[in-house]
């Protein structure tokens, strides 16, 4: 039997006109979010910029935040992260409780799991996670599931759209997309038309794709890529190095996609004793800045890293007044490269690393 | 109240268009509830089969991804030689397109069910854990190719496969499938995959809700909470029977939407109604408008007809209707003009003959005053000589007739006969031409009218108030005669008891007046002749000739006046 129901033929141009108006109310309605959603984040990006302190939030009880995080790497990006954000709620005047976990950012996810199901017995208001494969999204895609706790996803700037609106109460992060736009339009510059370069991808998931990808499209025709690997630790990326200049010695840079993938490179540099080779660092971290200053990195693109801290405080801080906060919120970048002044270096460190401090042996 | 038409035309058509567009604003508004209904049920059954399509779909790709996983020798191995870890590492945290792609639980058996392998998320709660309670309870509901099964509090749409080792012997079934109840992130993606606009989406099962979907509110103001609250929006309900009995999917219309609608279509409806009203009240006014322009052009067309004659001609205007009605009453007017000279000639010619007549019968008149007069001479000279000869002659014979002769008795009744006849001959020559007239005046000839001596011989009292009048030549008689005529009609039918006559002057008139307190005059039969005879025609015939003004008033008996002008400068 045919449930549909049936039109009556004389309300056919009534219909139509229906429609109209519903058009025209969809995209008034749409455009209206739009100016909503674009206010809130310039609001957000101004509350990042305050140097001031706000005015203290009224709690009767301490704000439970969990933290899982990858952050067994060589990049300090997260735990300066957890730094900013602990100085910021400090300033805030916020009573919170951190709960951490650490792991390995690709190999560790049974564990990351575990941790989360361990922090969820204790009932935190938010946790901090990341979503750098298709498990781990997976995992967020249950949790989205729960009233509680409210999530924050770390790392990632680009909102999974097949979430529609079911979504974390934010996004925060570096826009790889942006961070590898800046380093592609550098090495451009740098290097003349038709040079041969590499890629070293950092794991197989969103984080390759997003700057190591975007990277190779950006630069397109315009240099040769020779070769590109995945890999998932600085050692494997030493020797994907050391094979890629094998198989390719003319390479007159390799694109690395995290700061252990850099790192990795420079160990093969190192080894095979080249100079001549440049390579990027990406987030400008503890490790990063040291071999630029050592000359090692003849690029940094730095996160302004404590960015993302405050950001996370400044948004548990809007959820706990109940004030409207961005979808998503993208730090800053500064390219550090050889040559450049170098009191314009320390500025950019300075600001860049504002909760956490300088970080430069 | 006297309205110009241009004024009645407007309101008039003012009226009659506000009233069609009042009764199709009412009928249009109250159509609205029904259009928004069945437009939102459509909508609401549309969206239905789209989110059973996407539902499909998104099974359709768990079911590739579960052969696929189901195929893989590693799998197989891992089941024959009982590894939970291998098959856990294998499912969860392998790289392979299979890995908890889309799934959310795995379970696998061995045929024999002593081995069953639960390989999920922790983070997902399917209810109990059970693997051995999971299987049968699967396998008992086991019916067709995806099966909804209760586990506990939740509800599992899930599919089996066989799995076969490398010689394709079975030695397992897989489960695997998604959690149906509790799933909001599920409904939301098949409900926005749709795109469809809804209020809410529900996964019921057997009446019950286990799965609901809201999408993200849009802010609402005070007046739009009431107005939803004050309203009830459409569900509608598809069977979704197809993944086992009594699940349903309940779809909930999208009530701001239809809320700003129905508030679109009342704006534009009295926007629509306001601009229909103004349009239609300058089309009345310049209908009106026109149309006095036209009914004026016609008036003052008639007036110039009426004063300057026919010849004024219409000027033919842009309307048809009107230029015929021009036409037409060109040709009227033409026509009666003719008539009217026509008329003009008849009444010249009547009046003629009019005239020809009165003339004819002032001379009859006249001479019939002259033949009796001449009659009434005729009579008292010779008639009256010899009469007066026979009694003279009788006289003579008398005195040679002896005393006592019986003709002395015989000449006796001869002197009386005579005597009789010359009364008669007096009376007749009397009422031809009463001597008295010319040689006694007026005065004196009406007392001798024999007539008076009739009314008062039959008892009614007559009253004569006469003075001596000088009046113009030839006017007495007609008086004489009108007083005559007067009487006599009084006698014939007025059935009066008192007569009065009265004759006198002024310096501008003479007045005569005959009343009497008769039974009056039967208006209706004033001047007929059957019962008037020539009477009172006579009088009116010669208050005409002498040019007097006759008055007759009937009240009470009749009051006969007639006013007879004196011209002083002719006397």
């Amino acid at each position: 039997m045919d449930l549909k129901p049936e039109v009556s033929k004389g309300a056919g141009y009534k219909r139509g006109f229906i429609y109209l108006l519903f058009i025209c109310f969809m995209g008034l309605s749409a455009s209206a979010k739009a100016d909503v959603h674009e206010g809130a984040r310039n609001e957000f990006k101004y509350l990042i910029d305050q140097v001031y302190l706000l005015p203290v939030v009224k709690q009767k009880e301490e704000v439970k935040i969990a933290v899982v995080y990858p952050g067994l790497q060589a990049s300090d990006y997260w735990q300066r992260s957890l730094t900013a954000l602990r100085g910021r709620l400090d300033d805030l005047g916020i009573l919170y409780k951190l709960d951490i976990r650490f792991s390995q950012p690709h190999t560790q996810l049974d564990l990351q799991e575990a941790h989360i199901l361990e922090m969820l017995e204790h009932e935190p208001d938010y946790l901090v996670y990341t979503i750098n494969s298709l498990r781990q999204q997976r995992m967020v895609e249950a949790l989205l599931q729960r009233k509680e706790p409210k999530l924050i996803i770390q790392n990632l700037t680009r909102p999974i759209a097949d979430w529609y609106d079911i979504q974390p109460l934010i996004y925060i992060g570096f826009d790889h997309v942006e961070g590898a736009d800046k380093l592609a339009q550098y090495f451009k510059q740098r290097f003349s038309k038709g040079s041969e370069y590499g890629i070293i991808f950092w794991g197989k998931g969103v984080l390759s794709d997003q700057r190591g990808l975007t990277f190779e499209r950006n630069v397109g025709s315009y240099h040769k890529l020779k070769a590109s690997y995945y890999t998932q630790s600085r050692a494997q990326a030493k020797r994907s190095t050391l094979l890629m200049l094998k198989n390719s010695p003319g390479l007159k840079y390799i694109y690395a996609c995290s700061t252990d993938a850099a790192l990795g490179a420079v160990d093969a540099l190192k080894e095979l004793q080249r100079s001549d080779v440049a390579i990027n660092g990406w987030g400008g971290g503890r490790a990063e800045l040291d071999a630029f200053q050592e000359g090692l990195l003849d690029v940094v693109l730095m996160r302004v890293n404590d960015q993302n801290g405050i950001a996370m405080a400044e948004a548990i801080r809007l959820d706990m007044l109940d004030q409207p906060i961005p979808n998503v919120y993208a730090g800053d970048f500064r390219v550090l490269t050889q040559g450049m002044d170098v009191s314009l270096i320390n500025r950019y460190i300075k600001e860049a690393f504002i909760y956490s401090g300088d970080v430069r042996k | 109240m006297i309205l110009r038409f241009r004024t009645l035309t407007f309101l008039l058509f003012l009226i009659t268009l506000s009233g069609f567009l009042s009764v199709f604003a009412f009928n249009a508004y109250h159509a609205t509830e029904k259009v928004l209904k069945e437009e939102t049920l459509a909508s609401l059954s549309q969206s239905a089969g789209a989110i059973r399509h996407e539902l499909n779909t998104y099974l359709r790709l768990i079911d590739q991804e579960l052969h696929n996983l189901k195929s893989m020798p590693e799998l197989q191995v891992a089941m024959e030689e009982g590894g939970e870890i291998e098959l856990r590492q294998l499912i969860m945290e392998g790289e392979r397109p299979s890995s908890m792609q889309r799934y959310q639980f795995i379970i696998l058996s061995s045929l024999d069910s002593k081995q069953c392998y639960l390989i999920k998320s922790r983070l997902i709660n399917i209810g109990s854990e059970i693997c051995h309670d999971l299987y049968q309870s699967y396998t008992r509901v086991m019916t067709q190719e995806w099966n909804i099964y209760r586990n506990g509090p939740q509800v599992l749409l899930a599919k089996d496969y066989l799995v076969t080792n490398s010689e394709q012997k079975v030695i397992g079934r897989m489960i695997g499938g998604i959690k149906l109840s509790s799933n909001i992130l599920l409904l939301s993606q098949l409900v926005n995959r749709s795109v469809v606009d809804l209020d809410g989406a529900q996964l019921r099962l057997a009446g019950k809700s286990i799965n609901s979907y809201r999408p993200l509110g849009k802010a609402l103001t005070v007046n739009e909470k009431k107005w939803l609250e004050d309203n009830t929006l459409e569900k509608y309900t598809e069977d979704f029977g197809q993944f086992g009995a009594g699940l349903e999917l309940e779809l909930t219309a999208s009530q701001q939407d239809t809320r700003s609608l129905a508030i679109q279509f009342i704006k534009l409806l009295g926007s629509g109604a306001l601009i229909g009203l103004l349009v239609s009240a300058a089309v009345a006014f310049l209908l009106s408008l026109a149309l006095d322009k036209q009914l004026q052009k016609l008036i003052l067309y008639i007036r110039d007809l009426a004063n300057k004659g026919k010849d004024v001609g219409w000027d033919v205007g842009g309307i048809h209707e009107f230029n015929r009605i021009g036409e037409e009453i060109d040709l009227i007017v033409k026509e009666l003009f003719e008539r009217r000279f026509e008329l003009k000639d008849t009444n010249a010619k009547l009046e003629t003959t009019l005239q020809e007549k009165r003339t004819i019968l002032y001379q009859l008149i006249q001479s019939q005053e002259q033949e009796r007069s001449h009659l009434a001479q005729e009579l008292h000279d010779e008639l009256g000589q010899l009469l007066t000869a026979v009694r003279v002659e009788t006289v003579l014979l008398e005195h040679q007739i002896p005393l006592n002769s019986p003709s002395l008795g015989h000449s006796f009744k001869i002197k009386q006969l005579v005597s009789d006849m010359y009364s008669t001959v007096y009376d007749r020559i009397m009422s031809l031409r009463p001597v008295e007239l010319d040689t006694l005046g007026l005065s004196q000839s009406i007392q001798q009218i024999p007539t008076l001596n009739s009314l008062r011989q039959t008892g009614v009292k007559v009253a004569l108030d006469i003075d001596e009048i000088k009046m113009p030549p030839g006017t007495d008689i007609h008086l004489y005669r009108i007083i005559q005529e007067a009487l006599t009609n009084i006698m014939k039918h007025a059935l009066a008891t008192e007569v009065s006559i009265s004759l006198y002057s002024d310096d501008n008139q003479i007045l005569l007046s005959i009343i009497d307190n008769g039974q009056g005059l039967d208006e209706s039969q004033h001047y007929k002749k059957e019962h008037t005879g020539f009477g009172l025609l006579g009088i009116k015939e010669r208050c005409e000739y002498i040019g007097a003004k006759l008055s007759i008033l009937s009240d009470d008996g009749v009051s006969l006046r007639v006013a007879v002008p004196l011209d002083r400068n002719g006397d």
